[in-house]
């Protein structure tokens, strides 16, 4: 009884940032907002038995999210001159669409609950998963049973560094909005071995405990961004580029392979699936990290000698085109 | 009243909330940031379509885990454009001048 008081306050809290976020006159606190909110959710996760979501969510739906909105929003700010024609919504728009979206939220409360309730896949999961090679059944689903699904997730997010790239972002615009100081570099010392050491962890973990490939990412991504934050020019001596395909490359060969082997894609050979769903993950992880820093970047597709040619200047930060 | 009811209700409320914040609110990064909170009252759906006290079903949970790294993937491009689109507007007042 106790604990469902514990979630009524968690589902509220989460209700009432969610207004928070989207009603906020200013932009920031809208952001801000929401990092707090993915954070509520990641309890909500919690509370719902899903670990391995709970830290997905707090790493990438909060952290990650936030800090893609929060740097988008420091780059648009000094670009905004006076575009900012703030559309006025109008008060019957706005009655219509309360009225649309309280219509819409019935009709799903409605059809989903209308759905006849199934017991799931728990039994079939539970029964295979002595011969997926790992034990916690979210690991076993995402890289034996369904490998094929996150074969397409990481192409997917392969395809997302394609597309940001083919919109050759201008790179004085991408300036480096935060500068480094003694402070931050002394912080990163220990925050950033701190992350590539816990990211590992939780990829090994995760053949048996919540954690994988996406969490560990998450946590090495994040400490790139540090890392590129603190000292721009050490990242270029990584090789970006191999990195971001390493992933989708290593899971390709491994469907192939696997194809040759088995006569299934990614059937891995019995006894062995333990090491083929290892090496798989280390190397999405891998570019999972680079994908998720170079969403962060916005790269265009040039050489990194010339994006660093253009410093911005100290005025206000993006120099004039000179035409 | 149980959990799953709970957090149901609250699943698609979100949705409801995102859906009314996506056309009520005029700048790009609100109405991304309404579009994702749509994202998780979806989520919050699919999960405690999963959710059972004694066996959890994990298919919902990858399922998730899936949607979020896309939602970040695709949040990530938008954002991309929208920067985009500010350079374009930017550097045309430059012209002008």
């Amino acid at each position: 009884m106790m604990l469902i008081f514990i979630d009524l306050i968690i589902a509220i809290t989460i209700l009432l940032i969610a207004i928070l976020v989207i009603f906020s006159k200013s932009l920031l606190n809208s952001i801000i907002y929401f990092i707090a909110f993915g954070l509520l959710v990641a309890l909500a996760w919690v509370r719902l038995n899903a670990p391995d979501v709970a830290i997905a969510e707090a790493a990438i739906g909060a952290g990650l999210t936030g800090a893609l909105f929060l740097v988008t929003w420091k780059r648009i700010s000094k670009l905004s001159v006076n575009n900012q024609k703030n559309a006025r919504i109008s008060v019957s728009t706005t009655l219509t669409a309360s009225a649309l979206s309280i219509f819409l939220v019935i009709f799903l409360v409605y059809s989903a609950l209308s759905i006849q309730s199934s017991k799931g896949l728990t039994y079939q999961i539970a029964s295979a998963l002595h011969i997926s090679g790992v034990t916690n059944p979210v690991t076993a689903v995402l890289l034996n049973f369904r490998s094929f699904d996150t074969l397409l997730e990481i192409g997917v997010l392969f395809l997302t560094i394609v597309a940001i790239r083919a919109l050759s972002i201008d790179a004085r615009f991408v300036f480096n909005t935060i500068t480094s100081t003694v402070f931050l570099r002394a912080i990163l010392r220990v925050l950033v071995p701190l992350s590539i050491l816990f990211g590992a962890y939780l990829l090994w973990i995760g053949s048996s405990e919540p954690g994988g490939a996406f969490q560990a990412g998450a946590l090495w991504g994040g400490a790139l961004i540090l890392l590129k934050i603190a000292n721009p020019e050490w990242i270029q001596r990584l090789h970006v580029k191999s990195m971001l395909v390493v992933g989708l490359g290593v899971f390709i060969l491994a469907a192939l392979l696997s194809y040759f082997l088995s006569g299934n894609i990614l059937m891995y050979p019995t006894d062995q699936a333990y090491i083929w769903i290892l090496l798989i993950e280390t190397a999405a992880s891998i570019s999972i990290a680079f994908i998720l820093f170079e969403l962060f970047c916005v790269s265009p597709a040039k050489k990194p000698d010339e994006m660093f040619s253009s410093k911005p200047d100290n005025n206000n930060g993006v120099q004039k085109l000179e035409r | 009243m149980n959990i799953e009811t709970i957090y149901f209700i609250t699943g698609f409320v979100l949705f409801g909330l995102g859906f009314l914040g996506l056309i009520v609110r005029s700048h790009p990064l609100h109405r991304l940031l309404a579009i994702n909170i749509m994202g998780v009252g979806i989520f919050m759906w699919l999960i405690t379509t999963g959710f059972n006290p004694n066996a959890t079903d994990s298919v919902p949970h990858a399922l998730v885990l899936t949607g979020i790294v896309v939602a970040v993937s695709a949040t990530a491009f938008a954002l991309a454009l929208v920067l985009r689109m500010y350079i374009r507007s930017y550097t045309e007042e430059a012209d002008h001048l």
